[in-house]
């Protein structure tokens, strides 16, 4: 059996989901490979995409829990990140206090760990700056827009100047 | 389970739950969202979690369960229709849809929530087939027959076009 005959009876074990992990390994290097048959092109994507998603990861920062550096990092925190941070514990209706228990509610649950808060209220604020770059983008596009008209108005102006020159001078346009 | 337990061994599969989520819920921002539930669920369990034998297994069923019960809630609200499609919020995400990995992923988002949880689990994740069966609940076997459909949809669609 030739190597194209060996991959073609892989391929068909591989639809059929009959093939083992070893099997499936040894498609995935032939298609990683640069030696890949004509009739097996069509496939290639398949894999590649396999390989792209395994690439992907998640996108915010998960910040590890660190006991001792709570506090350090409450001190250390810029101003903008503080007054988010401060906005979304409001927004979400929180710190209340009880005695002198302190807790925080998040989707509706009670909170008392301290830690897990600010684990959770560091992912949000990564979130919120996250949102903010990106809603940045139809903005820039405007004033792009913006520029590239302030040209067309200048011709605009020429035009009006023109205009009145003639009517001065009794040329009718 | 201690913090630092916590960090790392739970906080690892971060990038797995959230293929994971995002497989199923087919969003990104809904995926990220789990992620954070997920976590910190398992945060509130985390003195129960050292007796579990099979840690990654658990934290990939739990991560199913819950995209699942999001996904109720929300056809519940009407807000998703049956034939869930994924959908790219970020509107430039639109122009490298001609990308061929992209076009797979489209393919792959428009089977059944089973099959292309099963799809990824095996050929994204590279689980065994009896680890897939845990997560899902399912016999060995029905993860075959569940795999080799979308397998089958997916080659006809490539075949096609």
């Amino acid at each position: 059996m030739n190597r194209i005959e060996k991959i073609n009876k892989l391929l068909d074990l591989y639809f059929a989901g009959d093939t083992t992990t070893e099997q499936e390994q040894e498609l995935k290097k032939y298609f990683a490979s640069e030696n890949i048959a004509a009739e097996h092109k069509i496939y290639q994507q398949l894999f590649d995409a396999f390989e792209t998603e395994k690439s992907e990861k998640y996108p915010d920062s998960l910040p590890k829990i660190k006991p001792s550096a709570i506090r350090k990092k409450i001190f250390v925190m810029p101003l903008i990140s503080t007054v988010i941070a401060a906005s979304i514990l409001m927004l979400i209706g929180i710190f209340q206090t009880e005695r002198f228990d302190s807790y925080v509610i998040i989707n509706g649950k009670r909170i008392n760990d301290k830690e897990l808060a600010l684990h959770i209220a560091q992912a949000k604020i990564s979130k919120v700056s996250e949102s903010l770059k990106s809603g940045m983008k139809p903005i820039n596009s405007m004033n792009v827009l913006h520029e590239s008209m302030e040209s067309l108005q200048k011709v605009k102006n020429i035009k009006n100047k023109m205009k009145n020159t003639f009517n001065k001078v009794h040329i009718k346009l | 389970m201690n913090t630092n337990q916590f960090n790392n061994e739970i906080l690892k599969h971060a990038d797995k739950i959230y293929r994971l989520a995002k497989s199923i819920l087919c969003d990104e921002h809904a995926a990220q969202d789990a992620v954070q539930d997920l976590n910190l669920k398992l945060w509130e369990k985390r003195d129960k979690l050292d007796g579990i034998e099979n840690i990654t297994g658990f934290i990939l069923r739990s991560t199913r369960n819950l995209c699942l019960d999001k996904l109720r809630q929300k056809h519940d609200e009407n807000v998703l229709s049956d034939d869930l499609e994924y959908t790219e919020s970020d509107p430039y995400m639109k122009l490298e849809k001609k990308d061929m990995a992209t076009r797979i992923t489209i393919l792959i988002n428009r089977l059944p929530e089973l099959q292309r949880t099963i799809m990824r689990m095996r050929d994204v994740e590279e689980l065994e087939f009896n680890e897939i069966a845990e997560i899902t609940s399912l016999t060995e076997n029905a993860v075959r027959v569940n795999l080799s459909r979308a397998r089958q949809k997916i080659r006809e669609q490539l075949l096609a076009n």
